[in-house]
């Protein structure tokens, strides 16, 4: 073959390779032929799951501004509803989830709510830990679709509430197929605005202690 | 009498020599020498991280100020997890809600924290028509607008400027305007306080 031909060609696959790669992993699920049998293998696995911990980068985008505001840190959840998300920056920022009691320590400024007086943290509370443990589509109110690709099971939720459709309108999860593990959450609103959070560095069943749960850790 | 007459002269003197009225009437256009910096050009945004106490709830995270243009200005406020707690619009002195959670949705709620709020933007510190008066031991400045009345008072620390902005009118408004250093007038920090919803505010400038 003439190398005028060749070598376009050749350019042209290893740019399609590069492309292929980068964007593969959460774009372009389709339908899930069997929803049946990935509820069955994630419900197994969330049986497994005593605790789990990753680290995560947070993107919230808004129309508002073209700046995406970015945040990293570390989250630890331990059965049955013990969660831990830790900001490291921009700022120091802490949420513990233990039970029905929020504790929030931002930057030294010390909060606690009570969760079953407060219909929002009740919500988002069942979000999160649904979300994490990965058995969020077992919940009546939420209507759930299951897609994926070669390397994730990608579920999409919507809240059946119309009124809860105000917190948020879309939840999607992304399951990595191999190690079962939450690679992505991501949280849109009505307005399209939606927070985006990537979790790597997954360690399960690693022995968690409840101290790290406790206001005073 | 001639008692009663002595006491108030002996009263008048005592006035006299004690009190700290105005020494002087400025010009009207020296008050923008005064006045924080709160320019935002026109489609752009500033954030400010930032808590606010709002009876006795308490919510902290971004807050975003973007000037559209044509006097409007839209704030947005989302929590450090990423939860949007309100989208407000504000013209002049109205606030118009364009999403709000729970009780962030309620009219007379985004009525008095956009009031706060609006203590960030550049039109809240528009002194046409104003009487100014300084006194320059107190380093007070008082400016007189119809009804409500402005105090101001400029404390010369070694890096750290402070405006004490009063509106005394019906919401008894205070905004408290913290610059950095000495060369800008660009606030650093501003604390809002207003009576109505016992509504204290803290925004600190992250970005422009």
């Amino acid at each position: 073959m003439s190398k005028y031909v060749t070598r376009p060609f050749l350019i042209i696959l290893v740019f399609f390779q590069f492309y292929k790669n980068a964007f593969s992993q959460f774009d372009k699920t389709v339908a899930a032929g069997n929803p049946n049998e990935i509820k069955a293998i994630i419900k197994v696995n969330a049986l497994k799951s005593n605790d789990i911990s990753a680290e995560f980068t947070q993107t919230k985008v808004l129309d508002i501004i073209m700046e995406k505001l970015e945040s990293k840190g570390t989250f630890k959840f331990k059965k049955e509803n013990k969660i831990r998300w830790e900001y490291s920056s921009p700022f120091q920022y802490l949420v513990i989830i233990n039970g029905m009691k929020i504790y929030i320590n931002d930057e030294g400024k010390k909060k606690e709510f009570d969760v079953k007086n407060n219909k929002m943290f009740r919500e988002i509370n069942k979000i999160v830990v649904g979300s994490v443990q990965g058995n969020l589509f077992e919940n009546q109110d939420y209507k759930s679709r299951f897609f994926e690709n070669e390397q994730v099971y990608h579920i999409i939720m919507q809240p059946v509430n119309v009124k809860m459709q105000e917190y948020v309108n879309e939840v999607n999860l992304y399951i990595d197929k191999k190690d079962l593990t939450l690679k992505r959450l991501k949280m849109s609103e009505k307005s399209g605005d939606y927070t985006l959070v990537d979790f790597h560095g997954h360690r399960v069943n690693h022995g968690i202690p409840d101290k790290v749960f406790s206001p005073e850790e | 009498m001639k008692k009663v007459v002595k006491l108030l002269l002996f009263c008048a003197l005592c006035a006299k020599f004690t009190s700290v009225s105005t020494i002087a009437t400025a010009q009207k256009n020296d008050i923008y020498n005064y006045l924080p910096d709160l320019r935002i050009d026109s489609g752009k945004a500033t954030l400010y991280r930032s808590s606010i106490k709002l009876l006795e709830n308490e919510f902290s995270g971004i807050l975003i100020v973007k000037n559209m243009g044509d006097l409007h200005f839209r704030c947005v406020f989302t929590t450090e997890t990423g939860i949007k707690l309100f989208d407000y619009q504000i013209y002049k002195n109205k606030t118009k809600v364009l999403y709000g959670l729970g009780p962030l949705k309620n009219g007379m709620v985004a009525k008095h924290l956009g009031e706060n709020i609006s203590m960030l933007l550049p039109f809240n510190l528009d002194f046409k028509n104003s009487v100014l008066q300084t006194n320059s031991v107190r380093h007070k400045i008082n400016v007189k607008i119809k009804k409500s009345r402005y105090e101001f008072q400029s404390t010369d620390g070694e890096n750290l400027i402070t405006f004490k902005l009063v509106k005394k009118n019906k919401t008894k408004l205070s905004a408290n305007y913290i610059l950095k250093n000495n060369e800008s007038s660009i606030p650093w920090k501003v604390n809002t306080r207003s009576h109505s919803f016992q509504i204290h505010g803290n925004f600190q400038r992250i970005k422009e």
